[in-house]
């Protein structure tokens, strides 16, 4: 009988990142198919925390300068992307606008008190909620991607409406900021290791 | 049994818990059935029926949808008389004019260059399994698999393209041309194929082949 619900916590065994082989720790390389053994993502919180920064720095461009330029028989307008959901609501174009507004503004604001507060939570007390942490850890994960939808339209867009001084779209500087804060806050997110949050969990449950 | 220091050898069947360290032992799991942490409910491994015919049937679909993508226009616009249409390509094409370099290979790898990798990833590691020809290298694969399942964003590319269309629709006259349905129809069969993708069942397998043919594998 194998045992099935215990925890080693990377002590004495370890799983290698390459092909999930388990193993003792302490060697240099698995055994299996010679890729380095760690048992735990390395400087993960540090990691989380410059990334996480980083993201934050530039969600600030990304809201603030137009993420795309439009001009149409030589008027130039410039979007933000609060005001791309504005114009949408106007236009009666109620999903798009919804579509927009959840995953351009709302998601990342989300994502960063996410994973900040799971961040912190790590960096100081660990007994807390397991369950519940690694939930929002999943989600965190699994919506990062889609805040990228917006990037893709205005790429799109450029690409597609070309038509000299009848219409044209060019995207705007907060087009990469905004990409860069979703790749960073993708990074953020895989690099924080949801292992910690387990630490202490065996340990407080005993008492 | 035995415990860690002893022994025992974990190095098959069992598996460590990604997200809470949880050492569990998983064995062959019979196909259509899938495993979950018992602590932290985290789904280890779907064993899907026929799973690695399915990898190669439902990639090579894909393959050929995107190079039938790539052929023509995807979507036209007519506005006061003037047309244009663009295709896959020259998307990336016209960001790159514009002087959006950066955006323009940033579209170009998270939406062809990565599907295309991770598709063929996908077909070479079930072809070298279903012939039973497994090397260190085909290891390392399974490790790519997981940085490109990561980065790969093609359907929210395509999301990004429906929402243009309904954004612009106001203002221009929009058609969808046939590269439109074949990317569409690649989304559909890359998710297929990504969806029988499982980095336990392909391990167990690579491991059985390594355990019957009595081979070692050279560490790189």
């Amino acid at each position: 009988m194998p045992p099935s619900t215990s925890a080693y916590y990377g002590q004495n065994l370890v799983s290698c990142h390459q092909c999930d082989t388990v193993q003792a720790a302490g060697q240099d390389r698995c055994s299996f198919c010679g890729h380095a053994l760690h048992g735990r993502k390395r400087y993960s919180l540090q990691r989380a925390w410059s990334f996480l920064t980083t993201a934050l720095i530039l969600y600030v461009p990304a809201n603030v300068l137009p993420i795309m330029t439009t001009s149409e028989l030589g008027d130039e307008t410039l979007n933000t992307i609060a005001g791309g959901v504005v114009t949408l609501w106007g236009h009666g174009d109620y999903l798009i606008a919804l579509i927009i507004l959840i995953a351009s503004l709302l998601v990342p604001l989300a994502k960063f008190v996410a994973l900040i507060t799971l961040c912190l939570g790590s960096q100081f007390t660990n007994i807390d909620k397991p369950h519940t942490k690694v939930a929002v850890y999943r989600l965190t994960e699994f919506v990062g991607r889609w805040s990228m939808v917006d990037v893709f339209v205005v790429a799109f867009l450029a690409s597609l409406i070309q038509l000299g001084n009848l219409m044209s779209v060019h995207p705007g500087p907060a087009a990469l900021a905004f990409a860069g804060m979703v790749v960073f806050s993708m990074l953020a997110a895989n690099s924080l290791d949801p292992k910690l949050f387990w630490d202490d969990y065996e340990h407080h449950q005993q008492h | 049994m035995a415990f860690p220091g002893t022994s025992e050898d974990y190095s098959y069947g069992y598996l460590i818990c990604h997200e809470c360290d949880l050492l569990t032992f998983v064995g062959d799991v019979p196909s259509g059935h899938k495993a979950t942490c018992p602590r932290c409910g985290v789904v280890f491994t779907r064993s899907r029926k026929s799973a690695l015919d399915r990898m190669l049937v439902f990639g090579f679909t894909a393959i050929i949808c995107l190079l039938f993508s790539n052929l023509f226009s995807y979507v036209d616009i007519s506005v006061q008389g003037q047309d244009r249409g663009i295709t896959l390509l020259e998307t990336v094409q016209v960001l790159f004019e514009l002087d959006e370099r950066a955006l323009a290979v940033f579209v170009l790898v998270v939406i062809i260059a990565l599907p295309t990798f991770f598709v063929s990833v996908i077909c070479w590691l079930a072809v070298s399994i279903k012939l039973e020809r497994v090397s260190a290298r085909t290891i390392r694969l399974l490790r790519i698999i997981g940085y490109l399942q990561f980065w790969n964003m093609a359907e929210i590319f395509f999301l990004g393209i429906l929402i243009s269309m309904v954004k612009v629709s106001s203002m221009v006259h929009v058609e969808v041309g046939l590269s439109f349905w074949a990317y569409a129809m690649f989304n559909v069969f890359f998710i297929a194929a990504f969806a029988h993708v499982d980095r336990f069942q392909l391990a167990q397998a690579i491991k059985r082949i390594v355990r019957d043919q009595q081979v070692s594998l050279d560490a790189p």
